[in-house]
């Protein structure tokens, strides 16, 4: 698992840490029995399942219905960052799983049994199967994506929560007895059983070296540099507001409990570190946003029994909801049964029941894919050779079970900066390119044909012993000539 | 009266929590000491990478194992020999040359004529008194203090060494131990600061890196791993890989020091392997062999008919990368490059033997009829000439010179016909005519 990139030869001898093993290889199998196609609806199906599983957790926490078009809000916001199947959406998944094993699926109605008591999470009321999912989570998270530290963040975050909440009572009333909390110990727990889970995997025990290289840290390298969110653009402005709700929210609430404001207070730090981890965050903080606005009517007669930290003064006004027993109509079930039917219709997948013409790649893949160009290169690859391509096309011709050699690939941190510098230069076009050629033996080029401009005329221009082996309207193979490569 | 809002839960709950009873936040306690303790072990552990290999203090000595008179006579030797004695008529002489000068002819050699000895030339590079008196204290030094140890300044000048790392190498060829002093401008140091900046700021994908290989292969203490700066491991064998990775002839010198430092590498490697700790892995040792044996099929092909190769050497159909250098330079540079290789290489590396007689006999003519000043416009390239038809008679030139001036001094002009004496048998030729 480390000092093997295959696809990466400049990076041999460097420690590798492949983030996500099973989770490749559960989407290169999906590739291998589906193609592009099955690709793109299973990515379709696990965000569908990660929204409703997160609609449900909305509607469970703040005991309304239209609370489950929350989704839709985090959705639309991080749409950006939906692009496709990744290892990341499997571990989006893990993580919202882990939501939904310490929030609870089942519904708070006035007539259950905990509905009075304002919401809080509760870790000790775990049962069996629940603390087995939490074991089996984090063992599927550990294997299928690197983002499995954010479920030790998730627990921490519950656990130093209460944590404060029992110190801000014991200070207050002297009346809680910190070391024995049952919930306190319970979290603790779960937190060491992520911990003890993540062992599970090829690596084993070794894998909490990985947490201590250093500079070379894999997880921090693969946040892809400091990138703080950008306040105005769609992501910033759609995450002002959603704190914007939280901070409305939390004054109409009686009490803000400390996993809230950790919510916020963390999702605030992780994006201004980098906005890819804004989709981990949104869904969090609506969540707290959605468990102060739980209607509280009987609330108010256990007001005493809270653990709040933050009491809204100004909160006059209660807000009182009556929540209706939902009440299965045959026009409801119709209508239903209609949309889904509708949805069916219009979904890829109808082809295979009802005919009709299969999307092309491009249309799956979006126009900035060199699909053609991408075939010639895997076709006929030279094996003595390295293939150049920019960056964010080589996973493009990379396949699994037989990685093709390229120069820089998505794991651009695992690259020495000799070989990084001299990527710019034949990214460029700069001075020098035809030596940085020579020293690396590349022997095929794939060129952006929009943003390679010089290095293509380049290339056209003043490379002997290259030849163009395919353009397109994205990009130009060059191939050098069989006599000048051997 | 307060309640904790998790207590009257559930009751049916399964609560791990409680059955560990008073034992528990002790039982966590030791949990997190052990956590502690096993994250610094593990930190210091993970991180602790070696930036320089196991060396040892002096440098293995790698001799010619081939005496041949057919490729070059006694006479023929000494005139070239005595043509390339280190005495320059431009003062100061460019460190490049004295670099050069200091590999092919060591520190101990004395010269009759107007020559620099080998001492000299040892302290005008390692010496900041002595470079000062010579360049004048304008003169930025050689040798300066670095973050890593101390460097040399490379291509910056008449003052300058011509190779990233050729000094260390010249160093390690001539057996400088790496205790030996080195005296900057403001302080002093030893040959081991100069390797510790040498391995320090390595990059495998430097531009020149053929020259740190041999320093290496000369000192090594055993297949000892290192780390580059940007934590990458370097083993002789993606060393190796590097060094075949390009095609020839490119690098500098026509690709050749690649071929000479892979030579020596696998000599560096059979000794290593009689102290039972071979330098190279089985496969990158065959790859190595391999590659050798298909530049020399290349070189076999191309010969021309007087024996000499061009800066196309690998295919001469193929434009000369620099026609506008000199074109007995050209050949001089090439031709003696690859003798010098090729004498060190296993006999299984070499080409039928005309073909390096051929080589040896165009060179000591062309070399004994050249004019002074062509000599040290030439200077660099005639030493490895120079270098290579010595070791060609089993001889490292310094020894080679001395013998036949004792020669001559006893006997007056060398017999012609005086009989061969092989080191080792040459073994039979991979390469077939």
């Amino acid at each position: 698992m480390y000092n093997v990139d295959p696809s990466l030869p400049l990076a041999s001898g460097i420690r590798h840490y492949v983030d996500g093993w099973a989770g490749r290889i559960l989407i290169h199998k999906v590739h291998q029995a589906g193609g592009l196609e099955v690709l793109s609806l299973s990515f379709a199906l696990l965000f569908t399942c990660i929204a409703i599983i997160w609609s449900r957790l909305y509607v469970t926490i703040s005991g309304r219905f239209w609370f489950c078009l929350a989704s839709i809000v985090w959705i639309g916001i991080c749409f950006q960052q939906l692009s496709g199947l990744s290892t990341h959406s499997l571990g989006f998944l893990c993580f919202t799983a882990l939501v939904a094993c310490t929030v609870g699926l089942k519904s708070r109605t006035p007539e259950s049994p905990n509905s009075a008591e304002p919401f809080e999470i509760s870790v000790a009321d775990f049962s069996w199967p629940s603390w087995l999912a939490a074991l089996l989570i984090g063992v599927a998270w550990v294997n299928l994506d690197g983002s499995f530290l954010i479920g030790w963040i998730w627990a921490a975050a519950l656990l130093i929560s209460r944590s404060i909440t029992l110190l801000v009572q014991r200070l207050d009333t002297n009346a809680v007895r910190f070391w024995a909390d049952r919930e306190l110990k319970s979290r603790l727990l779960l937190l060491e059983l992520l911990i003890l889970a993540s062992i599970c995997n090829p690596l084993g025990i070794k894998i909490f070296g990985v947490f201590f290289w250093w500079p070379d840290h894999p997880f921090v390298a693969s946040m892809a540099a400091f990138k703080p969110i950008v306040l105005f653009s769609w992501q910033g402005a759609g995450l002002a507001i959603t704190i914007l709700a939280w901070f409305l929210a939390s004054r109409f609430a009686n009490n803000v409990r400390a996993w809230q404001l950790f919510s916020v207070v963390l999702g605030i730090l992780a994006v201004s570190l980098s906005s890819s981890f804004l989709i981990w965050v949104l869904p969090v903080i609506i969540l707290a946003t959605c468990a102060m606005l739980a209607p509280n009517e009987l609330a108010d007669s256990n007001l005493e029994t809270e653990t709040s930290i933050l009491t809204s003064e100004s909160n006059s006004t209660n807000q009182v909801s009556t929540i209706e027993n939902p009440t299965l109509r045959f026009a409801f079930t119709l209508v239903c049964c209609l949309a889904v039917w509708v949805s069916f219709t219009f979904s890829p997948a109808s082809h295979l029941l009802l005919g009709g013409k299969s999307r092309s790649a491009d249309q799956i893949l979006g126009p900035a894919n060199p699909i053609e160009a991408v075939e010639v290169v895997k076709k006929n690859p030279d094996k003595n050779g390295l293939l150049w391509c920019p960056s964010y096309w080589s996973d493009r011709v990379q396949d699994i079970e037989n990685p093709r050699p390229v120069f820089a690939n998505a794991n651009m941190h695992s690259i020495p900066k000799q070989a990084l510098f001299d990527y710019e230069i034949l990214y460029n076009g700069d001075n020098g390119w035809l030596k940085v050629l020579d020293r690396y033996r590349i022997t095929e080029m794939m060129i952006d044909k929009r943003r390679q401009t010089r290095m293509l005329h380049n290339l056209r221009a003043k490379a002997q012993g290259w030849v163009r082996i395919h353009e397109d309207e994205k990009a130009v193979v060059f191939r050098k000539s069989s006599s000048d490569a051997s | 009266m307060r309640v904790d809002p998790s207590v009257n839960r559930n009751s049916n709950r399964i609560h791990f929590a409680n059955r560990t009873g008073s034992a528990f936040w002790p039982l966590q306690l030791v949990l997190i000491v052990a956590t502690i303790v096993g994250a610094c072990f593990i930190a210091t552990e993970v991180n602790r990478l070696p930036a320089v290999p196991k060396l040892t203090n002096k440098p293995r000595v790698i001799m010619p194992e081939y005496n041949l008179p057919m490729v070059v006579s006694d006479e023929q030797l000494q005139t070239v020999l005595t043509k390339i004695h280190p005495k320059f008529p431009t003062t100061p002489p460019k460190t490049n040359f004295v670099d050069h000068a200091l590999r092919m002819w060591g520190t101990s050699i004395e010269f009759d004529d107007f020559s620099l000895n080998g001492a000299q030339l040892r302290e005008l590079l390692l010496k900041y008194e002595v470079f000062e008196n010579a360049w004048g204290a304008n003169e930025p030094p050689l040798l300066k203090q670095s973050e890593f140890g101390i460097s040399v300044r490379t291509q910056e000048g008449r003052s300058t060494v011509s190779h990233v790392d050729h000094l260390i190498g010249t160093l390690s060829e001539i057996g400088t131990t790496l205790d030996h002093p080195i005296f900057l401008k403001t302080r002093n140091g030893t040959v081991k600061d100069l390797h510790n900046h040498m391995f320090k700021s390595f990059a495998l994908n430097q531009k020149e890196y053929e020259w740190t290989a041999l320093a290496w292969a000369f000192y090594a203490d055993g297949p000892s791993t290192w780390y580059t700066s940007d934590k990458q491991a370097i083993t002789f064998d993606n060393m190796a890989r590097r060094m075949m990775r390009q095609e020839q002839p490119q690098g500098v010198c026509y690709g050749q020091h690649r071929l000479y430092s892979m030579t020596i590498m696998l000599r560096a490697d059979d000794q290593a392997k009689e102290a039972g700790q071979p330098l190279l892995e089985p496969e990158t040792r065959e790859m190595i062999i391999d590659y050798l044996g298909s530049m020399t099929a290349k070189l076999y092909r191309t010969q021309s008919l007087e024996g000499h190769w061009d800066a196309n050497w690998p295919d001469t159909s193929k434009a000369i990368s620099d026609p506008q250098t000199d074109p007995l330079s050209r050949r001089i540079l090439a031709t003696g490059h690859t003798l010098e290789w090729w004498a060190m290489a296993p006999a299984e590396l070499h080409p039928p033997r005309e073909t390096i007689v051929r080589a040896g006999q165009w060179l000591a003519n062309v070399i004994g009829e050249m004019e002074p000043a062509k000599i040290e416009k030439n200077y660099t390239f005639l030493t490895h000439a120079a270098r290579a038809l010595a070791l060609w008679r089993g001889k490292l030139p310094d020894q080679a010179d001395v013998e036949l001036r004792k020669y001559r001094s006893y006997q007056g002009p060398i017999a012609e016909s005086q009989p061969a004496i092989p080191i080792k048998q040459a073994k039979s030729s991979k390469i077939q005519k």
